[in-house]
């Protein structure tokens, strides 16, 4: 009986499934998802120069990773995506990837190039299980419209996630990456 | 008897197959992460009173102290091996070290008899032992042990964060705890930016630290998301006895708020099961709850003030039989991050408890004590 019930609830929300999703995405997956009402994508590598790397680094407190040091986190090759809208440049975003004691937790985070805020967030990656809710939207929108002034911190203008801690703050990071990766090569 | 054996034979053989595959698979792939977390006491003194009243005019009173040093209360290495981009297999064993370090004052015993006389090393449980699959973009398969998400105190190790040693409720079998083996369905449903729901549906058979529920239960869990608030609301229903006769259901709801420095949580959880007192008819209910407050002072220092009851409508845990316990919790604690993996926690346990077992001699049992723990919890 207990089995019935159990096949049925699962059947029943496989059958939900794609009326609502926004989560652990492919990098083509994202960057669709992010720009569902542009015209085009177009993508572009850049490289920053030492002198862009150390400037990154001092907005950041000194160094490139929030935790641990991993390629990924300290590379100085950065693939950015543009939304274009009437022939201009709206929105762009770049994949970003820290790791800590757990594994990489990756986002995709997207600046109003008018704004030069945060517009748009989703989670591509996650290893510990408590770093999940970091997906929720209502917990991402709290990023949204924060831009290089912002403190972007948790316990100021972000509230953390109980039990995730220390992903919250990687995240935070990340935000703040993104921001001032976009002011230092897109001034 | 002969039941229970086998089936503790088969959770032990179980626990050393998936040992001895994570341990293959660190061998022979280089996509494994190996990390951990451990939780040290380096000092515990407990000192209170235990008293036994037999009656009105008879009644033993003992008050008592004891202390402990420098020990490893628990350690849960991490092994995770990503065998594609969408399924991965994660290994966290959970591992006690009984003898030495204080224990918890039991009823109708003075306050350190129950310290352990020699140094144990047990592998209690799983902290989680699945197969996990992105099964889409919002949506995940796991099976195996799978620690269920029946409260946040323990489903999601959140007493972890403030306090070093769980409440009676986060631990308690029949309140916070949930059987473990089985398989997990998770998804999360958004509803624009006001509402996340991330929503689990369970099927258990078992437990990786209680051979005895290898039992059928189904469980739902939604946890409404609405930024500052979110709710938990968790509802089980099954059989409890191994002839699956005899049933049973487990409820619990809990909010949580959080808004800069400031966070709360309250969690209340209620269970029922049929006919399980021991040399008795009844039915076997428990309950208990607990409310939280934690002010963060800055990027180093938090406190939190904690209040936990549990009530059991038996005496005896793992043989339930009649009478009837009830614990009363008041726990401050302070909780200091050395970095982003390590931070050292002190805590306070000032606890009432009152047991009347139903016995011929109708003796009560109560305790009320402070138990004092700095402790360091370690991200490895």
């Amino acid at each position: 009986m207990t089995m019935r019930i159990f096949y049925a609830l699962l059947l029943t929300s496989l059958l939900a499934m794609p009326v609502f999703a926004v989560d652990l995405l492919t990098q083509d997956e994202a960057v669709k998802r992010m720009f569902l009402t542009a015209d085009k994508v177009e993508q572009e590598t850049k490289t920053l120069t030492p002198a862009q790397l150390s400037t990154l680094s001092g907005k950041l407190g000194g160094k490139l990773y929030a935790i641990k040091s991993t390629p990924s986190a300290t590379t100085n090759q950065y693939t950015f995506y543009f939304g274009i809208k009437g022939g201009k440049r709206a929105s762009m975003a770049v994949i970003e990837e820290q790791e800590d004691k757990w594994g990489a937790l990756q986002f995709i985070i997207v600046i109003d190039l008018a704004s030069k805020k945060v517009e748009n967030m989703a989670m591509m990656k996650y290893v510990d299980g408590r770093a999940r809710t970091l997906s929720n939207r209502t917990f991402l929108k709290s990023f949204f419209g924060k831009g290089t002034k912002d403190p972007i911190v948790v316990g100021q203008d972000i509230d953390g996630v109980s039990g995730a801690t220390v992903s919250s703050e990687m995240l935070c990071f990340m935000v703040r990456k993104g921001l001032f990766l976009h002011e230092i090569l897109y001034p | 008897m002969a039941y229970q054996g086998d089936a503790k034979m088969n959770t032990i053989n179980l626990k050393f197959i998936i040992s001895a595959a994570m341990l293959l698979a660190i061998g022979t792939s280089a996509q494994v992460s190996v990390g951990g977390h451990s939780a040290f006491s380096l000092f515990s003194r407990t000192s209170g009173v235990s008293q036994v009243i037999v009656d009105s005019s008879t009644t033993s009173r003992t008050t008592n102290s004891e202390w402990s040093g420098v020990s490893l209360l628990r350690l849960i290495p991490f092994f995770r091996w990503d065998v594609s981009e969408k399924l991965s297999l994660d290994v966290r064993p959970f591992i006690s070290i009984d003898g030495t370090s204080g224990a918890s004052p039991q009823f109708g015993k003075a306050l350190g008899d129950e310290k352990p006389k020699k140094t144990v090393l047990k592998l209690e449980e799983f902290s989680r032992a699945s197969v996990k699959a992105i099964i889409g973009p919002a949506s995940e398969l796991s099976v195996g042990y799978v620690h269920p998400r029946f409260t946040w105190e323990y489903g999601t190790d959140l007493f972890w964060e403030d306090v070093i040693n769980g409440s009676k409720f986060a631990i308690d079998r029949w309140t916070g705890i949930f059987p473990d083996a089985g398989a997990e369905y998770m998804h999360n449903f958004e509803f624009g930016d006001a509402l996340s729901m991330p929503t689990y549906l369970y099927l258990i058979t078992g437990s990786s630290a209680n051979p005895s529920e290898q039992t059928p239960t189904v469980m739902v869990n939604a946890e409404p998301d609405f930024g500052h608030i979110k709710f938990h609301i968790a509802a089980a229903m099954g059989q409890w006895d191994f002839e699956n006769h005899k049933s049973m259901y487990r409820t619990a709801a809990g909010i949580s708020y959080s808004h800069g420095p400031w966070a709360a949580r309250a969690e209340e959880s209620y269970g029922w099961w049929q006919d399980r007192i021991g040399n008795s008819p009844d039915n076997a209910i428990a309950h208990g709850g607990y409310a939280k407050v934690t002010y963060r002072l800055n990027k180093t220092i938090r406190t939190t003030l904690g209040g936990s009851y549990l009530y059991h409508n038996f005496v005896n845990t793992y043989a339930p039989m009649p009478g009837e316990e009830v614990y009363v919790s008041v726990t401050p604690a302070l909780q200091i991050f050395t970095s982003e993996s390590s931070r050292i926690i002190c805590q306070l346990d000032l606890t009432n408890g009152v047991q009347n077992p139903w016995s011929s001699l109708g003796q009560s049992n109560v305790l009320a004590y402070a138990q004092g723990t700095i402790g360091w919890r370690l991200t490895f």
